[in-house]
């Protein structure tokens, strides 16, 4: 693999076309029975119940006939991340953790056995959003996705937020991701043909660290920033004339197994928030 | 009834860069439903604020524009003015706007608020129409140039309109895509009576039209019918555009010989037209006909035999040899991007690479200074092979330089003089160096050093920038240039104009390599020429060599020059000897003028004075 | 609301330009840091409301906040002071998360609007700063104040705070300049 092919990374949470059930789903239900599973993982303080909600996503993975082992491949790179967080939570978290036992205390460093399963159970839960975002990205296309957010948002619309305006704004966005991509590694491996390189600057001069790489982000944000003023004249070329009178094309249908799987999740949730699950401390 | 399109007396100026720009200075015309215009014009010329007028994305300055009768000045007909005239224009990336090819259709009628059943009715027609219905579910970055294109004309299409302009819409698109697109307003304006405005600087594009405009400093200068307006060579050169050389060689041919038209405009005619003239006299004798059998046979027997390269005895300066390279390597989405690609490269040679797009030939160049590892084969550069990890990748960048395509789109530095000395700078040249460098490299591409060095970059024109881009690659000094497409996109006076710059460093003892869609511009100024195809160099060779290979170039949707394609269709019925060698104009000038001379009996030979009229 | 297209299509090429430097790795700095590396991703917002104004700003930083609400919400939610609380964890994440990304873009866009009479270079650099401030300054300062993490945190977040700083401001001064051709104030290249 080439230094430049910067796209390479992005094949994480690509779509996997394998036509399940899960893929079939209105992308509104997949929308919101994610959110209703992260509203469990968050109702619940117990590690037992979280790790039986990781079961029951890659439970779900196998039913979309996709290998729960690429969904954990997915998530690896996260995981220095994830220990960095750790990290962070017990050195800096101990002081409100009300606790009768304290392993040990240094300064504002106290580590007691609650806070260790909260550090667990926070990594937990960050890996099931992780998982649920890579899920839902891996069976529903981008832009399914993001008319199902408009069409979720639509109410919103009534009491003034611009919805359609900001769903057409990601939409942009998802059009343009690979485009801009493209056009970084272009002009990567030009300014590398001229000797350019964008390190090289010492750790404590963040001035010149930024320099070094202007190289590279300011042609990518006048390009960008070209293609926007064409696309403008474009969209008006084609009657673009704003969210009124405008009709749309994509049309969304829940059936009865989209309202089956949506009412499974909210009983999920609540099944998970109402049981006394077993906490170590 | 009123005209489709009725403009009076437009002048458009605006402010740019504190100063008043008159773009337009009194235009009229009238454009009625089913023409097809071409607007022709260098850059700058007001041509595609003209286009812009149509639809009132610019309103005159003073004067009137009228679409149906609608004044585009009346903002409440805003709506109706812009479905009556679609636009496409140049970039189709910056154009699609959804991330499904239907979806992107759709946009247009949903911006006029029909019914869902009529959106899908209409983006299937319109998709149908451009040949892009099997697409309509991809997403608009997996297609080419030539079908994003199509698939932005459906996206007009589906609303309907009277009229399409398209502005410069095949300036960025290889010879497929340009064809693909070309064929398209072809279909529209014959099929569906769509009257098309064409906004190009190709003449090549003016042939379909009935009607062609060259616009000059904000006016009309000529128009006329293609046929007409082609005869007027010396005054389309003045006004800064090329001339086909099929006009010239059939104006050549008429000056000499009175009898044959001075108006023809594409290869086939101008070989029918010699054929005709052949024919009259072969009728008398009947003599031919034994002889052209013959010929034929030796044409076929030609075909089978392969070119190989010439193998010179010194060592080559670059070589690839049996090179591949795979695209996301060890990923599922792996490509194949080239799997057998063999190029080498003498001191003061200039090479051609030609090949379709996608065919793999910008990234076989990339290996020459080491941006691409190559996955097989070797890599041999200046001597030294670029798997040896201790081969010096610096050392190697600054002696073959990169000018990548549209490389403006690399400057960075606000002004012009820093970003040329990027290079130098990074290589850790003294202060008096970089400067002398800087100035070497901005004088060779035609940049006066005292004047441009403190210009802002980003405010010069796109052939400016263009050279400041390749000057900031010669002032690491190179001793290959390795140009991919440097012409793309310029009008023919900034492409005439870098040309002569190229070859200049050329005469300096610069080695070139140049990969280019243009083979009238190959044809004259390279040594050799590599076809790559499918990843694969399936053939090298002299020009003379390549291009007398027409039929296979055309298997892999190369097209030769005019000129040789005129000699082939000449050659097939025996006219010419299957081994004569043509693709310049001088050559097919002289070869047919011979040809006629022999065949003599309905022409007659203008005296000399007329010939140098 | 009346929001022109340029501003719809300003705020999505910037979103796309975040996803790009946020995936490639070309928007983050390695800094010696244990968060993680100092990051250029609330560019983006600054210049969409330096360009295009308040709302441009703050669509762009939404999009941020949403990456950064999926990566950091568990750690807030699970904190001590949240942890058997999950409706005013979710409320603590929303404000800690969420609020300052939303702010990045109108903070840049007021404070370039004040300081742009004098000196346009001063006022992209002050936008730039003030953006990135506005970021690190409430999302650490909201996480103290809502005993998410103790006061001593502000040691380890100080240095990764001044580089984002001067990183936003170099970047927003170099793009800004070149996108609206302003002057730098050298006059002319230095060779």
């Amino acid at each position: 693999m080439s230094e430049f092919e910067y796209l390479r990374n992005v094949t994480i949470g690509q779509y996997i076309p394998t036509e399940s059930t899960v893929h079939r789903l209105d992308p509104r239900t997949k929308l919101l029975a994610a959110l209703f599973v992260a509203l469990a993982a968050t109702s619940t303080r117990s590690v037992l119940a979280t790790l039986l909600l990781i079961g029951l996503l890659m439970g779900v993975t196998r039913l979309a006939r996709i290998e729960v082992r690429y969904v954990l491949r997915g998530l690896l790179p996260a995981a220095p991340f994830v220990a960095a967080l750790m990290l962070m939570q017990l050195l800096f978290q101990g002081r409100f953790s009300v606790c009768e036992t304290v392993y040990w205390e240094w300064g504002f460093v106290r580590i007691t056995p609650c806070l260790i399963e909260l550090v667990v159970l926070g990594a937990l839960r960050l890996v099931i959003f992780l998982f649920l975002v890579s899920l839902l990205t891996l069976t529903t296309t981008a832009s399914h996705i993001l008319h199902g957010i408009e069409t979720l948002l639509a109410p919103l619309q009534r009491i003034g937020l611009p919805v359609h305006e900001f769903a057409l704004t990601n939409i942009i966005a998802l059009r343009f991701i690979p485009i801009i991509a493209e056009e970084m590694e272009r002009i990567a491996k030009a300014q590398a043909s001229r000797g350019g390189d964008f390190g090289g600057a010492p750790w404590w001069r963040p001035d010149r660290m930024a320099r070094a790489r202007l190289p590279l982000i300011v042609p990518l944000f006048v390009n960008t920033l070209r293609r926007a003023e064409e696309m403008v004249v474009a969209m008006e070329a084609r009657c673009y004339l704003g969210r009124k009178g405008r009709t749309k094309f994509v049309d969304l249908h829940f059936t009865g197994l989209d309202w089956l799987v949506i009412g499974l999740s909210v009983l999920l949730w609540v099944v998970v928030w109402r049981t006394p699950w077993p906490t170590f401390t | 009834m009123a005209p489709l399109i009725r403009i009076e007396s437009l002048h458009y100026t605006y402010q740019h860069e504190g100063g008043a720009v008159q773009a337009l200075r009194g235009i009229d015309l009238t454009i009625e439903q089913g023409e097809y215009v071409v607007l022709l014009g260098h850059n700058g010329s007001g041509k595609s604020t003209l286009a812009k007028h149509l639809n009132a994305l610019l309103l005159p300055t003073q004067g009137d524009v009228w679409i149906n009768g609608w004044n585009t000045k009346e903002r409440r007909h805003l709506r109706e003015i812009r479905s009556t005239v679609g636009m496409v224009f140049q970039q189709p990336d910056n154009q699609i706007v959804a991330t499904i090819v239907e979806e992107d259709v759709a946009f247009g009628p949903e911006n006029l608020g029909l019914e869902r059943q009529e959106i899908r009715r209409r983006v299937e027609w319109s998709l149908e129409r451009v040949d892009m219905l099997p697409f309509r579910h991809r997403a608009p970055h997996l297609l080419s140039g030539g079908q994003k294109q199509r698939v932005c004309i459906a996206g007009v299409l589906a609303m309907q309109p009277s009229v399409l302009v398209l502005d410069e819409a095949t300036a960025m698109l290889d010879p497929i895509g340009r064809q693909e697109v070309l064929e398209v307003a072809r279909r529209l304006n014959r099929e569906e009576g769509v009257t098309i405005i064409a906004v190009t600087h190709f003449m090549r594009e003016a042939i379909e039209a009935d009607r062609v405009l060259v616009l000059h400093d904000g006016k009309i200068a000529l128009q006329g019918p293609p046929r007409t307006l082609f005869q007027q060579i010396d005054r389309l050169r003045a006004l800064s555009l090329d001339v086909p050389h099929v006009s010239e060689l059939a104006q050549a041919l008429h000056r000499r010989f009175p009898a044959f038209p001075p108006d023809l405009l594409t290869p086939q005619e101008i070989a029918a037209a010699v054929i005709a003239c052949c024919e009259e006299r072969r009728e008398e004798s009947g003599e031919r006909s034994a002889r052209k059998d013959e010929r034929g046979e030796r044409n076929r027997t030609r075909d089978k035999f392969t070119l190989l390269t010439p193998h010179s005895s010194r060592p080559p300066l670059l070589a690839l040899h049996h090179v591949a390279h795979y695209y996301m390597r060890g990923t599922p989405l792996e490509v194949k991007a080239i799997e057998d690609v063999n190029i080498e490269v003498h001191r003061g040679e200039i090479i051609g690479v030609i090949g379709h797009t996608g065919s793999g030939k910008s990234t076989a160049v990339q290996h020459f200074n080491g941006l691409l590892k190559a996955h097989e084969g070797e890599v041999w550069v200046l001597g030294q092979n670029l798997a040896d990890p201790a081969v010096d990748l610096r050392a190697v960048r600054r002696a073959v330089g990169l000018v990548f395509q549209t490389p403006e789109a690399q400057l960075f530095e606000q002004y012009v003089g820093d970003d040329v000395a990027y290079g130098p700078r990074k290589q850790g040249l003294g202060p008096e160096e970089v400067r002398a460098r800087v100035r070497r490299a901005m004088e060779a591409v035609g940049l006066p050093f005292e004047e441009f060095k403190d210009r802002i970059t980003f405010s010069l024109s796109g052939g400016q920038m263009r050279r400041v881009a390749i000057a900031g690659v010669l002032a690491l000094e190179p001793q290959v240039l390795v140009l991919d497409e440097p012409t793309a996109g310029l009008d023919p006076q900034a492409r005439r104009q870098l040309m002569r710059h190229i070859l200049d460093l050329h005469r300096q003892g610069v080695t070139l390599v140049i990969i280019s869609h243009n083979m009238e511009e190959l044809a004259e100024i390279c040594d050799r020429i590599y076809v790559i195809a499918d990843g694969r160099t399936v053939m090298a060779g002299t020009p003379a060599e390549v291009f007398s290979r027409a039929a296979e170039l055309r298997a892999i949707g190369l097209d030769a020059p005019d000129m040789t394609q005129v000699a082939e269709a000449l050659k097939a019925q025996g006219l010419l000897p299957a081994d004569a060698v043509i693709y310049t104009l001088e050559q097919a000038e002289a070869a047919i003028a011979e040809l006629l001379l022999a065949h003599g009996a309905a022409l007659v030979e203008a005296p000399v004075g007329e010939q140098t009229r | 609301m009346n929001i022109s297209t340029r501003s719809i299509v300003v705020a999505g090429v910037l979103i796309a330009i975040s996803a790009v430097l946020a995936y490639t790795g070309l928007g983050y700095f390695p800094v010696p840091n244990v968060t993680a590396a100092a990051t250029i991703l609330h560019v983006p917002p600054i210049i969409g409301g330096v360009l295009e104004g308040p709302l441009v700003g703050a669509v762009v930083g939404l999009v941020f906040g949403f990456d950064s609400f999926i990566k950091f919400a568990s750690t807030v939610t699970t904190s001590p002071a949240y942890a058997n609380n999950p409706t005013m964890g979710w409320v603590a994440a929303f404000i800690i998360i969420f609020l300052p990304r939303l702010l990045i873009g109108p903070a840049a866009w007021w404070v370039y609007k004040r300081t742009r009479g004098g000196n346009e270079i001063v006022a992209l650099g002050a936008a730039g700063v003030a953006g990135s401030l506005t970021n690190t300054v409430l999302v650490v300062g909201l996480a103290i104040l809502l005993q998410v993490f103790t006061f001593e945190i502000v040691a380890l977040v100080l240095p990764q705070a001044v580089f984002e700083a001067i990183l936003a401001a170099v970047v927003t001064i170099a793009v800004v300049a070149a996108w609206k051709r302003i002057e730098i104030g050298r006059g002319g290249s230095s060779v």
